[in-house]
């Protein structure tokens, strides 16, 4: 039950909860209390007396944002006592302060400015000489700190400790000689480290990426999403002469609060890249060759409809790209079904049948163990691992991470660290446990209980060289908390997952890395669905479909990605289109595969690996440069606005689709004669888009708006289900198991072209465990050589117990190659090179 | 009473022609410019020049206040950050796009006034004519030179 208590504030009288503060109170009746320390997602400490008040029969001023509302106080918040109070608390920090605000990338939306101006005396009675302290002393990568301007608010530190978790900064040092700094001079690595920047209310934290780019006021400011990982954390892109120059946190509790994770605060400057493509290319001679945009489209067209018109149309495929929006995705899939003719589109990272969203980036703080699959959250998804973090500090959720490597969040939990392809099995011997614990209590418990049973721990610890006394503890913190939310990645196996949601409850979900694999999906990017889901085999979808875009729809299924770039050899798929995807650097067999085509359009931003193998390269505006809609990993369907204009002689990729129509239509095009393909904005092909997909249907750019929109998702009942493990066997020569995935800075396209993060990047690294790498004479540094059965790279060792032994990982982007599918993990040999 | 009104405009006629034929016998105001220099008070508000201190670094700390307060939006400032190799002024910062674009500019003198570096002052120079729009946009190198106004300056 709520106690409500009454309270008078300047003579207003107010109800609130019990337990509230007298400055949220006084905020309820909108009177303004001027604060520093306080903020609302700390914890208050009441270190900066700036938001004194009067309370009635108590001795001295009171800290509004720390003295809970007691029934029949009476506060005053406007006496002369309290104004003068206020001044001078004012007056004290400008002593020490050194009035940068002509040089400081605070000023103009800087508290102290503010409320210097609304509350402060109006002459300083300091003359003596101020105190100096260090200026411009990096803090890490990032951040720029400024000693001199700090009024020691304690919120930086406060940050770091409550919500990631990495208390890398203090105060040091008495009185005025306080500064804050980390400890022993050490740089400021923690993964969301710039939110310190936004949240310091002066300029005493500053972002070097953005050092003296702009003055705020210059800045036009742009509501819209991060596109840099699944999570799609909402942002404003701040732009300066046409120039993204930063982004900031934009507040929406159902996704990001309003925190970012570095890589989507700094990386969005890939887009100022000098390496951006801005004219289109053809390849003559052997060598592209910038051409104009008429041009190059002519060609395309012209070259993909021959080949279609000689063949079949079944010989073209089209790539989508979950890195690319719903109108660029839905516009690629129209045109290889309606113009071409052909149900071969695809993209990589294609959700698996049966995966599911999350219900939301902030599942965690719902969850009573998060169970990280093979998946590492921080490099997923930064914002998810933010949660899980907030989520153990703030509710004791516990981590059972089951994978090669070990995640930052297993330090809130136990990391039961396995080979590649024994997760099922170490998830079969934590059901064993469960299923054999009085605590838990489920229907499913005798069925599992059985199925279970040659999956004791000792044999599974056997098997995988998890030790028995992990598996006992992670089966310990599910069963003492319940409510799992189990966070797999591609390629898992769902069956014994099925099983301890049966157990135990809770929910599960793909962590999709990249910003829109839902919503390409969604968009029919898909060898067998249309946008909204039909089988391409359901004649009623394929009519009234083949209505809306006025062609004869392909009744056969295309071809799958992997059966694409398996085909290209055989002549089977002689012709394809790639928006926005950089296959190269993602699937293996992508490089020979594309040689062997007879003809290659890339539409991208960059020239990137799969691009420099194209006959035609088309180039296209980032996500910030025009508009369209992303699906994040908890199908929430939001916005990226246009913060700028694409560089010259740059499109969007919908347009580029649209066009390339255009110019295969040609002179045959009547003009006036209305065609499908005559789009103004983006906003057109979304209400197009919304006429074909049921759940779309109600949303239109005005109702998503600013916050985003997630439709009602049914929690479904889960069957437990009986499966079978397999013991992955190395094959002769090949002893141990690469594994790959994605780093919190990948050198994945866009991140690694953005300038901020070039020095923090992820290189060409492979971690090895130190056991391994002792009989092979391998130090850390040492240039190696991974083969597998596909092929052989070189990448530098970092020795490391992050990994399991008998194991080594990298980036996905380093060893692509390698692979044997994206999701799998692959044995090779290591050796000094 | 045509008469009347006869006599009367024949008087105004010769009123104004007595005004005429005194400023016939006075001295002229016209300046034989170019040959003659003009004469000007000194708060007369010509051109900008950007003020440098007496160690010859530049006063501008490249803030943007100009550009943020001027009406007519003529001026467009990218600041950037001095090295201990290559230093412009005293603080961190400086101006490193610095340009003010004299199609726009009227003069006014709020820059001036919002400059927190003294940095900015109007000087005498009035000969702005150019022969090209472009040439009327004044970077730094310009700025940054006193101009000699083909002028005499008067007492304040
Ligand atoms: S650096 Fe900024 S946020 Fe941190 S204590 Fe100082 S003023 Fe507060
Ligand atoms: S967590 Fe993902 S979406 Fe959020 S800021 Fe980081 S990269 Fe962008
Ligand atoms: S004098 Fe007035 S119009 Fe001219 S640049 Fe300065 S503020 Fe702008
Ligand atoms: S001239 Fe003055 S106001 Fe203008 S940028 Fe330079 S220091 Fe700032
Ligand atoms: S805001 Fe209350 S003490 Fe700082």
């Amino acid at each position: 039950m709520e106690v409500l208590v009454n309270v008078t504030i300047d003579g207003q009288q107010v109800s609130v909860r019990a337990g509230t503060t007298i400055l949220d109170a006084a905020k309820q009746l909108g009177i303004p209390i001027p604060t520093f320390c306080y903020y609302a997602k700390l914890v208050g400490i009441g270190a900066c007396r700036m938001c004194l008040v009067e309370v009635e029969k108590m001795r001295g001023l009171q800290t509004a944002c720390t003295t809970k509302v007691q029934e029949g106080m009476v506060v005053r918040t406007n006496t002369p006592e309290v104004v003068q109070t206020r001044q001078g608390m004012l007056e004290f920090l400008l002593t020490n302060h050194p009035l940068d605000c002509p040089i400081c990338d605070k000023g103009g939306e800087c508290d102290l400015q503010d409320q210097v101006f609304q509350f402060g005396g109006t002459v300083s009675r300091y003359v003596e000489e101020k105190r100096h302290k260090a200026k411009a002393k990096p803090l890490g990568p990032f951040v720029m700190k400024d000693e001199e301007r700090c009024i020691l608010c304690r919120r930086c530190i406060r940050f770091l400790e409550e919500w990631p978790g990495d208390p890398e900064l203090d105060a040091f040092e008495r009185g005025r000689n306080t500064v804050v700094d980390t400890f022993y001079g050490r740089p400021l690595t923690s993964p969301f480290s710039g939110n310190v920047i936004d949240l310091c209310p002066v300029g005493a934290l500053t972002s070097i990426p953005f050092r003296f780019k702009a003055r705020s006021w210059e800045l036009k400011r742009t509501p819209s999403i991060c596109t840099l990982c699944g999570a799609g954390c909402n942002l404003t892109l701040d732009a300066k002469a046409n120039r993204l120059l930063r982004a900031v946190g934009r507040e929406n509790p159902d996704v990001n609060d309003e925190w970012l994770c570095d890589r989507g605060r700094f990386g969005q400057d890939y887009v100022r890249s000098d390496q951006r493509l801005t004219s289109p290319l053809i390849r003559k001679d052997g060598q592209l060759q910038p051409a104009t945009w008429d041009e190059a489209l002519a060609f395309a067209a012209r070259r993909i409809q021959d080949i279609a018109q000689t063949a079949n149309p079944d010989v073209v495929a089209a790539v989508g790209s979950a890195r690319a929006s719903n109108e660029a995705n839905y516009l690629l899939q129209k045109w290889a079904r309606a113009v071409v003719g052909t149900n071969n589109v695809d993209f990589a990272g294609r959700p698996a049948d049966g995966f599911a969203p999350l219900s939301s980036v902030t599942a965690p703080l719902r969850a009573g163990v998060v169970v990280l699959l093979g998946v590492d959250p921080l490099g997923d998804a930064p914002m998810v691992d933010l949660w899980i973090r907030r989520a153990a500090l703030t509710k004791g959720t516990r981590v059972v991470a089951i994978g090669p490597k070990r995640p930052v969040v297993s330090r809130y939990g136990v990391w039961l660290g396995c080979r590649p392809g024994t997760e099922s099995a170490v998830l079969a011997a934590l059901l064993h446990l469960l299923a054999r614990d009085e605590r838990v209590q489920a229907p499913a418990k005798a069925d599992l209980a059985g199925w279970t049973k040659d999956y004791a721990p000792d044999r599974v610890a056997e098997a995988t060289g998890v030790s028995v006394q992990a598996l006992k503890q992670a089966a310990d913190f599910l069963a003492a908390k319940g409510s799992p939310l189990v966070l797999y990645g591609g390629g898992a196996d769902l069956s014994p997952v099925r099983d301890l949601l049966a157990l135990l409850g809770g929910e599960a979900g793909y962590l999709a890395p990249k910003p829109n694999a839902w919503g390409a999906l969604l968009m029919g990017v898909a060898p067998d669905r249309y946008p909204g889901g039909a089988s391409v085999e359901d004649a009623k979808a394929r009519d009234s479909f083949g209505k809306q875009w006025d062609a004869r729809l392909s009744p056969r299924k295309g071809l799958a990605l992997a059966d694409m770039l398996a085909g290209c050899r055989e002549g089977i798929v002689q012709a394809m289109l790639v928006v926005e995807s950089d296959l190269v650097r993602e699937h293996p067999a992508a490089a020979e595969a594309l040689r062997t085509l007879r003809f290659l359009v890339v539409v991208d931003q960059f020239l990137t690996a799969t691009a420099e193998l194209a006959d035609v390269v088309l180039p296209s505006a980032a996500p910030s440069e025009t508009d369209g809609t992303f699906l994040n990993l908890a199908k929430r369907l939001q916005r990226a606005a246009q913060a700028t204009y694409p560089p010259k002689g740059v499109r969007p990729a919908w347009r580029v689709i649209a066009d390339l129509v255009d110019a295969a239509q040609g002179k045959d095009k009547k003009r006036g004669a209305e065609s499908h393909w005559d789009y103004e904005t983006a906003a057109e092909i979304w209400r197009e888009i919304t006429r074909g997909v049921p759940v779309c249907r109600e949303c239109t750019y005005e109702t998503i708006g600013t916050a985003g929109w997630q439709p009602e998702s049914a929690a479904e009942k889960v069957k437990p289900v009986p499966f079978a493990v397999e013991y992955p066997v190395a094959p002769e020569g090949y002893p141990l198991t690469l594994a790959a995935g994605q780093a919190l800075f990948p050198k994945a396209t866009p991140a690694r072209y953005s300038p901020a993060l070039a020095p923090v990047l992820w290189g060409d690294v492979l971690l090895v465990h130190p056991k391994d790498a002792e009989g092979r004479g391998i130090k850390t540094g040492d240039a190696v050589r991974v083969a597998s059965a596909r092929g052989a790279v070189e990448l530098k060792a970092r020795l490391t117990d992050e990994v399991v032994p008998g194991c080594v990982w990298a980036c996905l982007e380093s060893v692509a190659a390698l692979l044997e599918a994206p999701d799998k993990a692959t044995h090779v040999k290591l050796s000094r090179s | 009473m045509s008469i009347v009104n006869a006599v009367k405009g024949f008087y105004q006629i010769l009123k104004a022609m007595a005004v005429t034929l005194k400023y016939f016998f006075t001295k002229p105001l016209t300046v034989q410019y170019p040959k003659e220099k003009i004469r000007l008070y000194p708060r007369f508000r010509g051109r900008h020049e950007l003020q440098r201190r007496p160690d010859g670094l530049e006063l501008c700390v490249g803030c943007g206040l100009c550009a943020a307060i001027c009406p007519a939006r003529a001026i467009y400032v990218e600041a950037a950050e001095n090295t201990d190799e290559a230093r412009y002024s005293a603080t961190e910062r400086y101006a490193g796009l610095y340009e003010i674009n004299y199609t726009r500019c009227i003069f006014c003198g709020f820059c001036e006034e919002a400059c927190p570096t003294g940095a900015l002052k109007l000087g005498n120079e009035f000969a702005l004519a150019r022969a090209s729009r472009g040439d009327l946009v004044m970077g730094k190198e310009t700025l940054l030179q006193p101009a000699t106004p083909h002028a005499i300056i008067l007492e304040d």
